[in-house]
């Protein structure tokens, strides 16, 4: 069974690509491969591992479940892309780096995890550029170069971890230092964030999806499956690590959120803020803030696809997503000015919304450790729903809007589905106990 | 104590390649900076198969000849279009485009001399464990002169291109303490996925420059 789940994303990628010019053939490709990819994941979740070559190929159920949602992240992108078109070879790369993240996460070994989560992250910058932006191919090989350094950093702790038993603890704690350090720059983290704002803010709708969501939320689930293993050396310093990455990510977002001047701008601060929270729960290392987290990371991936979807959106209207040209934009673009409005409150964690639940579990869990930051903490919160806010009043100005169209109304309605889920999940989170054993212990199982 | 280059005639042999391919890296033609490219990729194939038992030397050499023409290929694209929209900017205005063609030569041969003085600085005073000094140096130069190719230039191609040679360098060192077929293959499989990727941004950032050219 793991073979046609490893398979999977690759026959669909080749698929996709043969057919890249009929491109309702190719979305409808991508679409049944992403579904069938979801499904093959949840339906045996304690499936036998493999062994080939003397390498062990496992997925347990946790990531599979983890990996399963990030997967459906990228349904409404593909949705979308039906009235809103991409590269003809966006979903196509996009199917091939999925395959190539979940091989690296099904291998054990960590050189060749590596060296395949390298290759889908390459396949993933591809994905970020915009043929008709300039500028996008300039920030995606800046992408690259910091991927690449970091990832020969990665393989060398990689090869270090491999021989433990004859490197010195130093050694191994560098190593695990080293792998550590991809993955905080992977998911945009403090102080290697840098190169993620700028990648997010000038990439495709896949691309968005792909790093600020899917990538993020698949090197973390890494990162904690492998704590006992590559993270052994520096296993008592991670909470300490994490919470510190996490609060400075946390500052850094929101203080950049309030200056931005775009949609795409404000996503990828507001990303970086709300991954630093999720860093911060796991951090603070109590069973209720890493429950916590991880349902945090979750609706925060929702909210990032449908703010990704909602900009473009609007891009797509208006010429571009800056603030002054969606001034107004609520007669042309309803449906999508508030799937971004309430996607955006729920980041920000206003209530009712899905983020604030989670995020005032995690206020309170930092509150008992030391209240002076969890009061700080709160007003950085501010930031991002200030500028969610600013948003808002520009948006639904009355204005005349001259050259302007209607919204396409396919993907409109994905935006508001999705920020009416977040909306749902905010006042009634209890649903999501009623989810099967089997799949509630694995999620919240980190 | 440092490595006496006049001792070891490998050592030697090693350098003065390293030195040619170094000095040709400072050309501007992109189609001629295949060539060091493709010289660095064997360099490294032949030091490499002299410490690991595996058809490592033609896996090397193909994955170097099949980046360098896939390389070609957009370089040359690359130089026909920029010699196009330059003809045709000096016909109309009667003067070149203000497109950067990177940094002077000057600062390109002052940037590379001084990643071959780092990367020789370090083979002296840091050994790596490796078992040839040859492949030590080869590795720390490569690596060196990839990042300061990064560092000098503007365009994704060529900026990839240093990248590559990065890469290169580290694998010249990495590859010898991961000798197994599967790792040498993944790793080929991600050097070649690079290459595509550089190729791919270098002729998206081609297509722009060329299209607003044309508008101007």
């Amino acid at each position: 069974m793991i073979f046609w789940v490893l398979l999977l994303p690759f026959a669909g990628a080749l698929a996709a690509l043969l057919v890249r010019n009929m491109r309702p053939l190719a979305l409808l490709i991508s679409i049944a491969t992403t579904l069938a990819f979801v499904i093959l994941l949840l339906y045996d979740m304690e499936a036998a591992p493999l062994i080939v070559l003397g390498r062990i190929i496992s997925l347990n159920s946790t990531i599979r479940l983890h990996l399963a949602i990030s997967t459906a992240l990228l349904i409404p992108g593909v949705l979308a892309s039906w009235q809103l078109p991409e590269g003809s070879l966006s979903w196509p790369l996009t199917l091939l780096g999925l395959g190539f993240l979940t091989a690296s996460l099904a291998f054990e070994n960590p050189t060749i995890a590596t060296l395949l989560l390298l290759a889908g992250l390459i396949t993933m910058v591809v994905v970020t550029v915009v043929p008709e932006r300039r500028g996008s191919e300039i920030v995606a090989m800046r992408a690259m170069v910091v991927l690449m350094l970091a990832g020969m950093a990665a393989l060398g702790g990689a090869w270090l971890l491999e021989g433990q038993t004859t490197v010195g603890l130093r050694e191994a704690s560098a190593a695990s230092m080293f792998m550590l350090w991809l993955y905080l720059l992977l998911m945009g983290a403090f102080p290697f964030f840098i190169w993620q704002a700028p990648t997010v803010r000038t990439s495709s709708l896949p691309g968005k999806i792909l790093f600020a969501a899917l990538v993020p939320q698949v090197v973390l689930l890494h990162l904690l499956t492998t704590q006992t293993t590559l993270m052994a050396p520096i296993e008592q310093l991670m909470p300490i690590l994490l919470l510190n990455a996490g609060i400075a990510s946390f500052a850094v977002g929101c203080l950049g959120a309030l200056v931005q001047q775009s949609l795409s701008g404000l996503l990828a601060y507001v990303a970086i803020a709300e991954m630093g929270f999720v860093l911060m729960g796991l951090g603070t290392d109590t069973l209720a803030s890493r429950s916590a987290a991880i349902m945090h990371l979750v609706y925060r991936s929702l909210a990032v696809v449908a703010i990704a979807v909602g900009i473009r959106v609007l891009t797509e209207s208006f010429g571009d997503d800056q603030l002054q040209s969606v001034r107004g934009a609520f007669r042309q673009a309803p449906l999508t000015v508030l799937g971004v409005l309430l996607a955006g409150l729920s980041l920000s964690g206003w209530p009712p919304m899905a983020g604030f639940v989670t995020r005032f579990s995690l206020y309170r869990a930092i509150a008992v450790e030391s209240l002076p930051w969890a009061v700080t903490l709160l007003v950085l919160g501010l930031g991002p729903m200030a500028a969610f806010v600013r948003y808002a009043m520009t948006a639904m100005r009355i204005v005349p809007l001259p050259g302007t169209r209607r919204e396409k109304l396919l993907p409109a309605i994905v935006v508001l589905m999705l920020g009416g889920l977040l909306l749902l999940l905010g006042l009634s989170p209890q649903p999501l106990t009623y989810l099967p054993r089997h799949l509630l212990e694995p999620m919240l199982g980190l | 104590m440092p490595l006496d280059l006049a001792q070891d005639p490998k050592v030697y042999q090693v350098t003065v390649t390293l030195l040619i391919v170094t000095a040709l890296f400072v050309l501007k033609d992109r189609q001629l900076l295949m060539v060091p490219l493709l010289i660095q990729y064997v360099l490294v194939a032949s030091l490499l198969s002299q410490q690991i038992q595996s058809p490592v030397f033609v896996i090397r050499v193909m994955l170097g000849l099949a980046i360098s023409a896939i390389g070609l290929i957009t370089a040359r694209r690359t130089e026909r279009t920029m010699a196009r929209v330059r003809q045709a900017s000096v016909s109309e205005i009667g003067s070149p485009p203000p497109h950067s063609e990177g940094m002077s030569t000057t600062f390109r041969i002052l940037t590379l001399s001084l990643a071959v003085l780092l990367a020789f600085g370090l083979w002296n005073s840091y050994r790596l464990p490796l078992p040839s000094a040859g492949l030590m140096l080869a590795s720390y130069w490569l690596a060196f002169v990839g990042l300061g190719l990064v560092l000098v230039n503007t365009e994704p191609l060529q900026i990839g291109l240093g990248l590559l040679v990065f890469v290169s360098g580290f694998a010249a060192a990495y590859l010898v303490y991961q000798p197994s077929l599967l790792v040498i293959a993944l790793f080929g499989m991600v050097e070649i996925s690079l290459a595509l990727a550089v190729i791919y941004l270098g002729e998206a950032w081609l297509d722009l420059f060329a299209r607003e050219a044309e508008r101007a």
